[in-house]
């Protein structure tokens, strides 16, 4: 079983989410919904670590990583070569739009995302309220883990509503909120 | 948010007059579309791609096979528009208070920011073109070396290169040493547009017609271009330049004070500007606080896909 792409679906103040875009690091591969951290050296975007509790996460990453070469910038499909040109590329056509950056939906205090419990948990009435953390899936999505639940050890967020839309006998979305302390940019 | 406090000059009525820099000063008239080719776009990026021809005839013997040659394929340049946009907002009270009516005419400022902005963008080609501005082989727009597609053998082509190629299979468009605006350094370059080439070695004819310098080197263009004999001296000689046709024109965006350009005419340089949304703006009032908000956006890019026609020189 797989999990979801986290995304944000409402705000307290019933305003547009929050986004930014910004430089991404070299080499990152991570899919739309993964939690994203800025570098602590050069402010640029790369993948959340997974273990960096203490102000740790700058939101959900809207788009595709770039698998950028360098820092920042772009980098764009090119194939063969051109003679004689060693700094010249070929663009296949509808090659991607690369601009060296990623956007996310920050993780204010303002919003609120949509996710998933792990494959083998169920999102039940107790979790609203309670703080949790979150687990790379098998298929590169994030779930919320009901396992990491120690606050102030391993969680990151806070469950605020059973998502309305999942009717299976097995539920598992859920809407839940970005810790203050564990933002990079909760304001 | 602008509000009251900040403009407490136009909560009462007397005052004079109004000096409104954004009404009251006057812009420069549109400077990049004397140079920019203009082109719309309806989609996200823009691909141009470069073709070279055919080398010279050969002799073909009697009896002999005709000897078979290819066309080549170059590089792509991408057009990647970007948003340019800006936003104004007022309390709604600012907004009543006020004894001039000068508040409303804040959006006009928008169509300044965003004139100055579309120049700033476009000219950066040319500031940018000793470094960054690359064009479609990869090289930045004003090199000492460009590579041609036909390789080393272009240059053993076209006639009379040897003191213009730095390298086999290259060609110029700015000196090796960077020079000052002179009557001599126009000579020199306006003789690379002379011996120009294409991709395969065969001269072509580009000619320079817009010598593009910062308004600081608008004296000396005027004497170079406009002294009737030739400049600084005592002879009698004519101003051989006068026969080049050149005109010079002031762009008021250049960073350099030094840096001057040559362009040919539009036919034969591909410096363009994309506009892939036009300047818009809109309005509105938010609902909880009534403030009133005024945002204004365009979607563009700028580029330079070709070398061929331009010509550089980022000062000493």
């Amino acid at each position: 079983m797989a999990s979801s792409e986290i995304h944000a679906v409402q705000t307290l103040s019933g305003n547009q989410p929050r986004m930014r875009r910004i430089i991404e690091e070299a080499t990152q591969t991570f899919l739309p919904g993964t939690p994203v951290q800025l570098n602590a050296v050069d402010g640029g975007i790369q993948a959340w670590d997974g273990v960096t509790i203490a102000a740790g996460i700058a939101g959900f990453s809207a788009e595709p990583a770039s698998n950028l070469t360098t820092l920042g910038t772009a980098k764009t499909l090119t194939f063969g070569a051109v003679p004689f040109e060693a700094s010249a590329v070929n663009i296949p056509r509808g090659a991607p739009y690369n601009d060296g950056m990623v956007g996310f939906e920050v993780a204010t205090d303002d919003n609120v995302f949509k996710g998933q419990v792990g494959p083998a948990q169920v999102a039940v009435a107790a979790d609203l309220g309670k703080q949790y953390g979150m687990t790379k899936d098998a298929d590169g999505h994030w779930y919320v883990d009901r396992t990491k639940n120690n606050p102030g050890v391993n969680t990151i967020l806070i469950v605020t509503k059973l998502d309305p839309q999942d009717q299976s006998a097995t539920p598992r979305g859920v809407y839940f909120q970005i810790l203050t302390p564990a933002s990079q940019m909760p304001g | 948010m602008m509000v009251r406090g900040n403009f407490a000059q136009l909560m009462a009525p007397g005052l004079h007059s109004l000096f409104v820099q954004w009404t009251d000063l006057s812009q420069r008239e549109l400077e990049y579309p004397h140079v920019f080719h203009e082109e719309t776009s309806s989609q996200a990026f823009e691909d141009e791609v470069e073709f070279a021809g055919l080398g010279p005839m050969v002799k073909k013997p009697e009896g002999e096979s005709v000897a078979y040659v290819d066309g080549l394929q170059g590089g792509t340049l991408r057009y990647q528009h970007f948003t340019y946009a800006l936003g104004c907002r007022m309390s709604f009270e600012l907004f009543e208070d006020d004894q001039y009516k000068l508040i409303n005419q804040v959006p006009k400022a928008l169509s300044r920011s965003a004139i100055f902005t579309r120049e700033q963008v476009a000219w950066n080609v040319l500031n940018l073109g000793f470094t960054t501005q690359t064009t479609i082989d990869g090289l930045s727009l004003f090199n000492t070396a460009h590579p041609l597609l036909g390789g080393p053998a272009a240059t053993t082509v076209g006639p009379g290169l040897t003191a213009y190629v730095a390298a086999a299979g290259t060609f110029p468009n700015r000196p090796t040493v960077d020079v000052d605006l002179s009557f001599v350094a126009i000579q020199v370059a306006i003789n690379e547009f002379e011996r120009l080439i294409d991709g395969q070695g065969l001269p072509i004819m580009v000619k320079p017609r817009h010598l593009i310098i910062p308004p600081e080197l608008k004296f000396i263009a005027r004497e170079i271009l406009g002294s009737p004999n030739k400049p600084y001296t005592s002879d009698n000689e004519i101003n051989s330049l006068i026969r080049e046709d050149l005109d010079f024109f002031i762009c008021h965006y250049l960073t350099s004070r030094s840096a001057w350009f040559l362009l040919s005419d539009k036919d034969s340089h591909r410096i363009k500007f994309f506009t892939r949304q036009a300047l818009d703006e809109d309005y509105a009032d938010d609902f909880d606080t009534r403030s009133l908000k005024t945002i204004a956006w365009e979607r563009y890019s700028v580029g330079a896909t070709v070398w061929y026609g331009t010509w550089g020189s980022n000062g000493p």
